[in-house]
């Protein structure tokens, strides 16, 4: 998996700077894909020697080994001779950027030959492209490719390799390989994702076949076209190609590889346009276990097709795939995420760091919080029998307000509420204290003893604040504007009043027969019971 | 919230005018102290609503008669109640404390344990502003 990742993440880049199609631009591709690769050897040595070609560095024992790898890796394809010899002729032409660019149909046919030629020995899939490809026009070809001869060798195995590799993540590979193929490769997808209209049908068609594996036609990911192209392959070499990235694919990935593979086959056998293999490709992405540039293998077949009833998660680059690690990977995630959302609202955590020290600092917060309630309880009881009637004009004063800040804020902002209270309740108080007093006990007395009579609450709790609020308003709104004990009728009618916006807001039907006790009914009679 | 508040103070006007007949000792703050201190959580957890399991854990226990939750009742309800998980590991203390102070915290696993947490802060902590403006609006 690593070595596909990072395949397919130099070949992303790859396929991205193609766009520029610029041998220098290839180059620092390879270069690029050089410290991705860095852990596959073969990547390496594909890009040392990709740059080797460019450059005229010492490539030739790296391909020289990379093939090697290869072969002993995934392919021992006996084919790759024959591909080599193929690129033989057209490397040659192939190494100037400029060949890369305006000839991009051209480059592409070289591999494509190279696939063809070595499909029926090794890949049944390049066969497929190879009947695409067969109509290419080597003579361009070799007009553009390097005349590197070991390049040549190299870029035909791994040409080879490129069409099974392509379904299979070999793409890097590949790319490396043939800087020529490589380019048309990358330009290839670039130009499906882009403009294959260009392109001549069969470089399209080839490209988009090819491409399968190769990866996006975009440029955005050249990993899932690698795992495409794979999977366009047969199965076995998508297995195989499968194999090596396959360690970090869970069995569900590959379940989804082999669907998509199949699935490419047939398009790809049905047509090759840029279009359908574009559609495969793009689809393939989304689902394709291979590894992206982010190296990520994880469930992600089942994301794409979006069945799954449970939660996908996508491996990392490096990480285990295993559905065990997976989940606690997973989990790991959510107990962070959590505790950054702690984080921001336990004060003075923002420094902190690590779960220990956090979950000591929310620890003491919750317990400094619950003291804190503690000791305002306290204080409150003993102000409390002292300034009875102050909490009358608190109350109402509160309702008041609460019922102009309810409808425009909801939730967790009590300190809105008590700053627009604040200033009004000193006034209140201080103009409803004397005729507050007892009558407004004795009311409120009464109303109590009247809500409570009147209906029996089922629901555990109160579920909309902003009803109560509004109830009580009421309430005491009539309190206090008559001042005269509310009838029993009087407080149904503001019942149902509000229980209508209620039930309206809650979306509850009014089930029972009678009225549902309010949540602050149940809190009162529960103060009652004291 | 608001709800919250207003029937935490509907519910201390209520004692809070028996207590004035009383004269306030000490006892007597005590037990108007506790008593407000359960409607103050009385009207956290209804404010929070049922969506919330410690608000849920919160109103369970006030419903109760205060002191019925024994020991050996605990283990009644750990027994019946599947919910609760046992605690395999004994070195997260810190996992523990947090499940002892928030309410109804035996019952999930840490995940959610993490995020009733931070609503059980959020909910507190208004609460504590609110009973704040109160004593400061009646004391002052």
């Amino acid at each position: 998996m690593d070595l596909g990742g990072k395949d397919m993440f130099g070949m992303e880049k790859r396929s991205e700077n193609h766009l520029s199609f610029h041998g220098s631009s290839m180059s620092s591709e390879w270069r690029l894909g050089d410290p991705q690769m860095g852990l596959v050897g073969h990547d390496a040595s594909v890009d040392a020697v990709c740059q080797g070609d460019q450059m005229g560095g010492s490539s030739s024992c790296t391909s020289a080994s990379i093939v090697d790898s290869f072969g002993h890796r995934h392919w021992g394809l006996p084919a790759n001779s024959q591909g080599l010899a193929f690129c033989d002729a057209a490397v040659p032409s192939g190494a100037s950027p400029a060949m890369v660019m305006p000839t991009r149909n051209p480059v592409a046919a070289p591999p494509r030959l190279d696939m063809g030629w070595n499909a029926p020995d090794s890949v049944p899939r390049r066969g497929m492209f190879l009947q695409n490809g067969a109509g290419m026009l080597p003579p361009s070809l070799q007009s553009q490719f390097p005349a590197d001869s070991a390049f040549i060798e190299r870029a035909a195995r791994f040409s080879c390799f490129n069409g099974v590799s392509l379904g299979g993540m070999m793409s890097p590979f590949a790319a490396g390989i043939l800087p020529g193929a490589q380019e048309q490769m990358n330009e290839g997808q670039v130009g499906e994702s882009s403009q294959n209209t260009s392109m001549s049908a069969d470089n399209t068609a080839f490209n988009g076949g090819s491409l399968h594996g190769v990866g996006i036609p975009g440029n955005d990911s050249g990993e899932p076209e690698f795992s495409g192209g794979g999977r366009e392959g047969t199965p076995n070499s998508e297995n195989t190609v499968g194999e090596p990235s396959s360690k970090g694919l869970s069995a569900k990935k590959r379940k989804r590889v082999n669907q998509d593979l199949e699935l490419e086959q047939n398009k790809g056998d049905a047509q090759l346009s840029v279009e359908t293999s574009k559609e495969n490709v793009e689809s393939k992405e989304k689902g394709s276990p291979s590894a992206k540039p982010g190296g990520k293998n994880g469930k992600d077949g089942g994301t794409d097709g979006g069945k799954e009833d449970y939660i996908h998660v996508r491996a990392r680059r490096g990480q285990a795939t295993n559905s065990h690690s997976l989940a606690e990977r997973l989990r790991r995630e959510k107990i962070s995420e959590r505790m950054k959302f702690l984080q921001d609202l336990v004060p003075g955590c923002s420094k902190v760091t690590g779960k220990a020290v956090m979950l000591d600092e929310i620890i003491n917060y919750v317990q400094s919080l619950q003291r804190q309630v503690e000791f305002l309880s306290m204080k409150l009881a003993a102000v409390n029998p002292r300034l009875d009637f102050n909490i009358e004009g608190l109350l109402s004063k509160e309702i008041l307000q609460s019922r102009a800040i309810s409808s425009s804020t909801f939730g967790f902002s009590p300190d809105m509420a008590h700053h627009q209270i604040h200033p009004t309740q000193q006034a209140l108080v201080q103009s409803g204290i004397p005729g507050i007093g007892n009558p407004s006990d004795a009311h409120r007395r009464s109303i109590n003893a009247q809500l409570v009579a009147i209906n029996a609450y089922k629901e555990p709790a109160a579920q909309i604040p902003n009803s109560w609020d509004d109830e009580l308003h009421n309430v005491v709104q009539m309190g206090f504007s008559s001042n005269v004990a509310l009838s029993t009728q009087d407080l149904h009618d503001v019942l149902h009043k509000i229980d209508g916006g209620w039930a309206g807001k809650k979306k509850e039907s009014n089930v029972y027969g009678h009225r549902r006790t309010h949540p602050c009914l149940m809190l009162l009679r529960l103060e009652s019971k004291k | 919230m608001q709800a919250s508040r207003f029937l935490r103070a509907l519910a201390r006007i209520q004692w809070g005018r028996g207590a004035r007949h009383a004269s306030p000792s000490r006892r007597s703050t005590v037990m108007c102290g506790r008593r407000i201190r359960r409607a103050a959580y009385a009207s956290m957890a209804l404010a929070a609503g049922p969506r919330r399991v410690w608000s849920r854990a919160v109103l369970r226990s006030l419903r109760r008669p205060p002191g019925a939750t024994t020991l050996a009742n605990r283990r009644l309800q750990t027994t019946f109640c599947r919910k609760i998980k046992p605690r395999k590991h004994i070195g997260g203390n810190q996992e523990d404390a947090l499940r002892q102070l928030v309410p109804g915290g035996g019952r999930m696993d840490f995940c959610s344990l993490l995020e009733e947490t931070g609503n059980y802060i959020q909910c507190l902590r208004a609460q504590v502003l609110l009973m704040k403006r109160v004593a400061d609006s009646m004391s002052g």
